[in-house]
């Protein structure tokens, strides 16, 4: 989730064959309303990741310092 | 603080209506009953309303001055003729000003050190909302404030629900400096006001019923009501007033109307409610100097920045913004930002011979600047619905470059935008916008160059601002909100598509950067 296009997520998504979909949040709608960022003028969303349950619920909310290392961690957490 | 120099703390209070209470700490701890300060001849000191005062020395003379901030007349001194002990308050407050000559406003205004340079700035919160620093160009005994720059940018209204979490701070801001995790960098506390509001569940049967009973008598008693204000209203500025009788008519029907209003107001569906929230804003450390304007990864230095110059035109705004990328290397990133109103566009391509001008910057740049990166468009266009084979610009475009700067200037660093807006009708004629950067100036203190037009900005004001954990962020066992956003691979994603799964949102601030 990020706010660059569909265009360059999908270079991206290519270069790293990644297996998830990318979203482009470009109106940043969605990141404020999960404070990523402040106003729609903001230039980049903040390091920011979210679990949201079966039910539709937030479980966890992530504030990324550690990227590479987070995704382990999260996995750990759920599994 | 300490107001009596007693060595234990006191409390010092601001109020609606102006005054300034004293609270003086005994030795036993406790606190005696408040009283307001007075002037040197006896009445209550008076600045403003909704004030707030600080105490501090701000003319070096060893007693405590007053700085008080007021809801929307400005910033004021009070300046102490007795002495720490026994104060003798100016009956007169003087309105602070900058070293320019500028009023300077602000619903609270607070001195600390927020540069890090060792001298007292003025940091200032608004009635409407957003934080601003003044920096201290002068001494500590002798201060001179530049002019505000934005630390907090004011948020524009917007109509939030009850259950939704604020986004930032609201208006009436209220700030105050201090190192809060203790790694040696000012950080920012903002108080606030704001409005969340709540829809009601619709009315039942049984209470239509009653609105509708009382209803006429309402808007019967509402009409009579609206008649005396009108007939009130018509004698203000008129010689002798507002005749008795005409006020003990409108009060009448006033009185009338009250009970009902009451009862009505108890079937409008939305509700109010004020919030006072606090921010915290931290700083990070400045990024290391020395690098070149490429290294900086995205996300990591975000400047909260005025534009250095600005033109309108139409459905148009053109915004200049300049911001040092490094102090030693006297390297600035030039930011120029194209705002367009909905269903206008610039063009990015257009087809020899169509006669529509692309969106083309350029410099003029006098001796002793360099060109460290040309222009580079940082914004995605779209294909024209013209269906021309051209390509245009809706919303916003931004185009950046980078200057290094070499030597002091005589002539002013200028920027040329060719451009052409059009709406799917029209064209506005073909235009070639002038900004300028100003000149390149030595700082005086030092060996290093600046753009006149970025006074007092420093690489430590380019800072990432962190919202306060727990205040912005989505709080865990909220509802996810819906989406519908366009991924990769062009498809539109949805959160329902995921109901009854498990999902991950990882917000990353740019393809291509490592999460």
């Amino acid at each position: 989730m990020s706010f660059d296009s569909p265009e360059a997520n999908r270079a991206f998504a290519e270069k790293h064959d990644f297996a998830f979909p990318l979203l482009s949040d470009e109106k940043r709608g969605l990141a404020m309303a999960y404070g990523a960022c402040e106003e729609a003028g903001a230039r980049f969303p903040a390091r920011l990741t979210f679990i949201i349950s079966p039910e539709g619920v937030v479980e966890q909310a992530i504030e990324t310092s550690d990227p590479a290392g987070q995704a382990q961690a999260i996995l750990d957490s759920i599994y | 603080m300490d107001f009596d120099a007693d060595g234990d703390l006191d409390i010092l209070s601001g109020s609606y209506t102006g005054e300034v209470y004293y609270f003086e700490c005994t030795a036993s701890g406790e606190f005696l009953q408040g009283r307001y300060l007075t002037d040197s001849e006896g009445a209550p000191l008076q600045a403003g309303t909704s004030i707030t005062p600080e105490a501090l020395d701000v003319d070096a003379d060893g007693d405590l001055d007053l700085i008080i901030g007021t809801r929307t007349s400005g910033v004021f001194v009070v300046a102490n003729g007795g002495t720490r002990s026994e104060p003798s308050w100016a009956v007169e407050p003087t309105r602070m000003e900058t070293r320019d000559g500028e009023d300077i406003d602000g619903s609270n205004a607070h001195h600390a050190d927020w540069d890090g340079d060792g001298r007292r700035d003025l940091i200032v919160g608004s009635e409407w909302g957003g934080v601003r620093w003044h920096r201290n160009l002068g001494e500590n005994e002798r201060p001179s404030y530049a002019a505000a720059q934005v630390l907090v940018a004011r948020r524009p209204f917007e109509e939030r629900s009850e259950s939704e979490e604020p986004v930032g701070p609201g208006s009436r801001t209220k700030v105050h400096v201090t190192d809060w995790n203790g790694d040696g960098l000012a950080d920012l506390l903002v108080g606030d006001v704001q409005w969340l509001y709540e829809t009601l569940p619709p009315l039942t049967e049984e209470e239509l019923a009653r609105k509708a009973a009382i209803e006429p008598e309402y808007d019967a008693l509402r009409e009579a009501y609206d008649v005396r204000v009108e007939e009130r209203n018509s004698y203000v500025g008129e010689p002798g007033g507002i005749p008795e009788e005409v006020l003990a008519r409108y009060r009448a029907a006033s009185d009338a109307l009250k009970p009902l209003s009451r009862k009505m107001a108890a079937f409008r569906r939305k509700k109010s409610h004020t919030h006072g929230w606090v921010w915290l804003y931290l700083s990070e450390p400045e990024q290391a100097t020395g690098e070149s304007a490429a290294d900086i990864a995205p996300g990591t230095a975000v400047a909260v920045e005025e534009p250095v110059a600005r033109r309108e035109f139409g459905p148009a705004r053109l915004e200049l913004f300049a911001a040092p990328l490094s102090q030693t290397d006297s390297l600035v990133r030039v930011r120029l930002v194209l705002t367009l109103d909905d269903g206008w566009h610039a063009y990015e391509t257009a087809p020899p011979g169509s006669g529509y001008i692309p969106m083309k910057p350029s410099l003029d740049l006098p001796d002793g600047v360099q060109l460290a990166r040309d222009w580079r468009c940082e914004s995605w266009s779209i294909p024209a619905r013209s269906g021309r084979s051209a390509t245009w610009f809706e919303d916003q475009v931004e185009f950046t470059c980078d200057l290094r700067l070499l030597e002091a200037s005589t002539e002013e660093v200028g920027v040329q935008v060719d451009l052409q807006v059009c709406d799917d009708k029209t064209c506005l004629p073909p235009t070639t916008v002038r900004l300028s950067l100003g000149k390149v100036v030595r700082q005086a203190d030092s060996t290093t160059l600046r753009l006149a037009r970025l006074d007092a900005m420093l690489p430590r004001f380019v800072k990432r601002w962190i919202p306060s954990k727990g205040s912005s962020i989505m709080p865990i066992g909220s509802k996810a909100p819906d989406f519908c956003l366009t991924d990769d691979r062009g498809v539109q994603r949805r959160a329902s598509d995921f109901a009854g799964k498990r999902y991950l949102l990882w917000f990353y601030p740019k393809a291509g950067t490592p999460g």
